[in-house]
């Protein structure tokens, strides 16, 4: 799947059936920082991260004050993964 | 052929929507793709969970599913499909890089089983970390200064060069991941992306822009203004001009390099006929073509 760099909101809206105020939501309890601040502009992570959120509070009924301990969480996660892979690959050299 | 949505779920056909509720979100949570990275099965099974809800989630579309009038297309575009986070941070991405870890106490953790334990003294540089900027072509052309917010919070003025390509990377020292022991700090790198513009095209070192002219200005020429990135300037537009002539404004395309100019910009031509074409153009055309025949298909 090909994924354009950078989205506006209205495009958000449209493709992944995202309520706006949702969006605003997600940015003002600083969840999401979209790419480009200044144009609010979302690239996929954005979005991805957008559509994780969603998840979590309407698929699972997570509550507000458990969304950034999740998102920590994977951050963290993810992070770990990076740092290994890079670790083995400078190991491997 | 959709899959019976009461199966998918695991509930009786009088289950309520509290009951359809708890065994979707219990197999939602089972099999979501950010919970099962790389797990192509789980991302199926998790689209097939999410279409089933989306068809009984409620009374109504239970009793539209029963009348099978139940609108698969609309639950099929409503159902939770991709893209899912976990695709976008192999290597890890803009938010992975917000999280402050330690590498250093990844590293020691990695290897405490080890005998020894610790980094044993290793000394392992830190990982560069790249960013993406987007651009207009004025500002490729022209150059530009912009602050990017760095994962740690710092903010980075990055000079973007006049003339710079799309896909460049502009490299900032020790500005990644702190290495670990006496490994060196990674870099930050910014890519930059040039966004299409609507009026020009990049050929190389050349701008190219499509200008349509009347039949009058092709046949007897004109002084026309033409768009160029830096405002309009008048063209010159000889008698006789054909569709597909390339007509140049020197120096007026991209960058060089530093004190070697500018490339060109070029101007293909188009003929555009008048929209409507009434009878007293027609019949002249057709009179002067009867004795100015010509084939523009021989060579």
């Amino acid at each position: 799947m090909l994924y354009k760099t950078t989205y506006e909101i209205t495009e958000i809206i449209e493709l992944y059936h995202v309520q706006e105020v949702f969006i605003y939501d997600c940015i003002e309890k600083e969840w999401v920082t979209p790419v480009d601040t200044q144009k609010r502009s979302f690239d996929m992570e954005d979005i991805t991260r957008i559509l994780l959120i969603r998840d979590l509070k309407e698929e699972f009924g997570v509550n507000d004050e458990a969304v950034p301990i999740i998102l920590h969480l994977i951050d963290q996660l993810h992070w770990s993964q990076a740092q290994i892979k890079h670790y083995i690959e400078i190991l491997e050299k | 052929m959709i899959k019976d949505p009461y199966k998918t779920l695991g509930v009786s056909k009088d289950a309520t929507d509290e009951e359809i509720k708890k065994a979707y979100r219990a197999l939602a949570k089972k099999y979501h793709p950010d919970l099962n990275p790389n797990k192509k099965e789980a991302e199926l099974k998790f689209k097939d969970v999410s279409l089933a809800y989306k068809l009984i989630e409620n009374k109504e579309a239970r009793e539209k599913y029963a009348k099978g009038i139940y609108e698969e297309q609309f639950a099929d575009t409503t159902a939770r499909g991709g893209p899912f986070y976990s695709e976008f941070q192999d290597g890890g991405g803009r938010y992975t890089y917000n999280f402050e870890g330690n590498p250093e106490d990844l590293f020691k953790s990695f290897f405490s089983g080890f005998k020894g334990g610790g980094t044993g003294g290793m000394d392992v540089p830190g990982q560069d970390h790249l960013y993406k900027m987007e651009i207009d072509l004025k500002d490729a052309v022209t150059g530009i200064e912009q602050e990017i917010v760095l994962s740690n919070g710092k903010r980075l003025k990055v000079k973007i060069p006049a003339g710079i390509s799309s896909n460049e990377k502009l490299r900032f020292k020790n500005q990644g991941e702190p290495g670990i022991g006496k490994g060196k700090t990674g870099d930050a790198y910014v890519e930059i992306l040039i966004r299409p513009s609507d009026v020009f095209k990049i050929s190389g070192n050349n701008l190219e822009i499509e200008l349509p002219l009347t039949l009058d200005e092709a046949v007897n020429g004109a002084k026309i203004k033409v768009p160029t990135i830096e405002g309009s300037v008048n063209v010159t537009i000889p008698p006789g001009v054909n569709a597909g002539t390339r007509l140049r404004i020197k120096g007026k395309g991209m960058p060089l390099g530093k004190g070697q100019g500018r490339g060109d910009q070029i101007v293909i031509v188009h003929i555009v006929l008048p929209e409507k074409i009434d009878n007293k153009f027609r019949d002249f055309i057709k009179s002067w073509s009867g004795t100015h025949s010509y084939n523009p298909r021989e060579i």
